[in-house]
């Protein structure tokens, strides 16, 4: 009887009580969370901050304001992904974008969709703007190298254990005579035990 | 007086248990979920998706009691078929938060643990969760909304990979082969050919592993075409030419000046659940432990029976149980093969998701760790049966019946799938295009042509999906070839 009693006491009693609350919390972007092991924001931010660093230290760029007496514009390509991850490379490309503008020492123009945004914008400009205040054609600055790269991944596995290889490669190649100026490379290795 | 208030004090004790089993019963009852439906099915069966439209807008509980999950994904989906893509996607929307957000109701739990599993909010299985993504992609896709379909595949990857994370190999049903594959498509037609490479190579690799062993669905062709494609248009020539010697096919180069049509056949309607009753001997053991034994089936359930007080009797006194489990029935389509008549040639649609066989395998994966949760339950309502039977004869008979009424299986499921998915991309000159639809039964003697028309754009994808529900039985019974 006693264990009866307590069987349809919890019953009745949990009928009433409500769920689970859901916790939320804001933590710091900076702050590594490993959940599941595969790319996160901390891999990014180990990219980023490798890049920046290597990128604005080596030569490439003093070489190019003492021979042509101006700082250098880049133009973002392509990062092709050979992982087996969907990972988006924007999240290390912009901040790398932002460190070279914020530095002050390199230039970056637009690409991609968004310079034909800009491009459809001028255009109609020449129909609807005013003469003194449309824009010309023809004055956008060239870039005088272009920032690709590509991501691989190995993943070795057995049983309970696996071992993730990520390498990021970044090149910059000047546009006019092909040359690579800069190549800059991040690896992480990470060991995911289940 | 004294001898009638002695003997009325143990009624009165037990009202209150009384009230509440009577409630319990109230609450059950004996249908199927797919029988309680009867009017709404037959009305999909037959084709008739306004009247089953009809039928959910009277369900005034439906999109808030425990079967809410159902009720937006039978909506979703009729939506969709009716062309109404936006409200097809406010329905699916409804269902993918509420899988997202869904949390235990702990009372619901403790409900279903004295009653049925059937007290318990819906939630959905594996693959049903995965294949509200595959509706939702194709209606933002027919809506013109390449960003949103986007969203589609990145939600449908973390649904996928929380699905390879929760299972590991364990399960049959760890990888979903199509909804990579599905990812694969639509990423391409937005112009992202490098994520859909990858989905496409992931897919090959499901395909492989888990679909083909498991499932009987091999890669299809078309697949196989798409990643060669892809890796060369990527640049990625080493992965091109891997896979063109392990697939032995040559990589065919779009034609830039065509555009392309990626058609989806869903075939027939998914299995249905119903109840399927499990006897159980209880053997006991030492140490506080009994076992259930069946023999037919060759299962062996060890089962603690802690706090066993002999005078009051509790789990130990059990002989026998019957324990209710769901099963599949099969709704066998009328169709098996289709075809699209195109370009003066005949592309054969190729089976990519084979929905009546992953839903098989994994309810036969999931039965023994449901076994666990059904014998807890009847355990529970066993010990309170012999409990009350001790004290009072009469009342714990009356709960004995109780619980006999009360103890069934979870029917539940999404019912207006498809039995299975096909697929096919064809390469279609520019401007106004008809093709015929081809759909062959398994006799060979009913073919079914429908014609599509569409306005093929340079390097552009359209996209059509159909769906038929011809079957050759539902739920046991016999349907007639229409």
């Amino acid at each position: 009887m006693k264990k009866t009693l307590l069987i349809l006491g919890i019953a009745s009693f949990t009928i009433l009580s409500a769920c689970k609350s859901r916790k939320v919390e804001r933590i710091d972007p900076t702050q590594q969370t490993d959940l599941s092991g595969r790319w996160n924001d901390t891999d990014s931010r180990l990219v980023s901050n490798e890049m920046i660093s290597d990128c604005m230290a080596k030569p490439w760029r003093t070489d190019f304001t003492a021979a042509k007496g101006k700082k250098p514009v880049v133009i973002i390509g392509t990062v092709r992904n050979k992982t087996t991850e969907h990972i988006e490379s924007e999240t290390f490309i912009k901040d790398i974008e932002k460190a070279f503008i914020n530095s002050g020492l390199v230039s970056v123009v637009q690409a991609g969709d968004a310079r034909k945004e800009l491009r459809d914008e001028r255009n109609d400009q020449q129909t609807f703007a005013s003469e003194n205040t449309k824009k010309k054609w023809g004055l956008e600055k060239g870039a005088d190298f272009m920032l690709n790269g590509v991501i691989t991944s190995i993943v070795d596995q057995y049983g309970k254990n696996k071992v993730v290889y990520y390498q990021v490669d970044l090149e910059l190649t000047n546009l006019e005579t092909n040359e690579k100026v800069w190549i800059g490379d991040k690896k992480i290795k990470k060991a995911i035990q289940n | 007086m004294q001898p009638v208030i002695y003997s009325l004090m143990p009624l009165k004790k037990h009202l209150h248990f009384l009230l509440l089993f009577s409630g319990l019963v109230f609450i059950s009852a004996c249908a199927s979920y797919y029988q309680k439906l009867e009017e709404f099915n037959s009305n999909i069966e037959q084709g008739n998706v306004e009247k089953a439209k009809e039928f959910l807008a009277n369900d005034k509980k439906g999109p808030e009691g425990k079967n809410k999950l159902l009720y937006f994904m039978n909506a979703g989906t009729l939506e969709m078929l009716s062309g109404n893509y936006a409200k097809s996607n406010e329905y699916f929307n409804q269902a993918d938060l509420n899988i997202e957000d869904y949390q235990k109701n702990l009372g619901n739990e403790a409900l279903s643990l004295v009653t049925n599993p059937m007290q318990k909010e819906y939630t959905g299985e594996d693959f049903e969760k995965v294949l509200i993504h595959y509706y939702k992609a194709l209606n933002y896709v027919k809506l013109g909304q390449a960003d949103e379909a986007i969203v589609e595949c990145k939600r449908l990857n973390l649904k996928i990979q929380q699905l390879n994370d929760k299972y590991k190999k364990k399960n049959r049903y760890s990888e979903d082969a199509f909804g990579l594959n599905l990812m694969g498509i639509i990423y391409e037609s937005t112009g992202d050919v490098n994520n859909a490479f990858i989905s496409y190579r992931n897919a090959v690799t499901a395909y492989e592993n888990t679909y083909e062993p498991q499932f009987k669905t091999p890669i299809p062709n078309q697949l196989k075409k798409d990643l060669i494609r892809t890796a060369y248009e990527m640049g990625f020539d080493d992965e091109g030419q891997r896979f063109e010697e392990k697939f032995k096919m040559k990589n065919v180069p779009r034609n830039p000046n065509t555009g392309e049509l990626v058609f989806f056949w869903n075939n027939g309607l998914s299995p249905v659940k119903a109840e399927n009753s499990i006897n159980f001997s209880i053997v006991k053991g030492q140490g506080g432990y009994v076992t259930f034994v069946n023999q037919e089936l060759g299962l062996n359930i060890p089962f603690p029976i802690s706090n066993n007080d002999k005078s009051t009797g509790g789990l130990g006194d059990l002989e026998f149980v019957r324990v209710a489990f769901p099963k599949y029935l099969e709704r066998k389509p009328f169709y098996s093969t289709a075809s699209i008549g195109a370009n003066n040639s005949e592309y054969p649609l190729e089976l990519a998701e084979d929905i009546n066989a992953i839903a098989f395998k994994t309810l036969q994966d999931r039965m023994l760790r449901e076994m666990g949760s059904s014998l807890m339950r009847l355990a529970t309502k066993k010990a309170a049966e012999y409990a009350m039977r001790d004290q009072n004869q009469n009342v714990g008979s009356l709960v004995g019946i109780v619980n006999a009424i009360t103890e069934k299986a979870d029917t539940r499921n999404w019912q207006t799938l498809p039995n299975n998915i096909s697929y096919t991309r064809i390469e279609l000159p520019l401007g106004n295009q008809e093709i015929k639809f081809k759909l062959r039964s398994f006799d060979n003697k009913t073919i079914n042509e429908q014609k599509f028309n569409f306005v093929i754009q340079k390097g552009k994808t359209e996209f059509q999906s159909y769906q038929n529900f011809e079957s050759q039985s539902y739920f046991g019974r016999t349907a007639f070839a229409r």
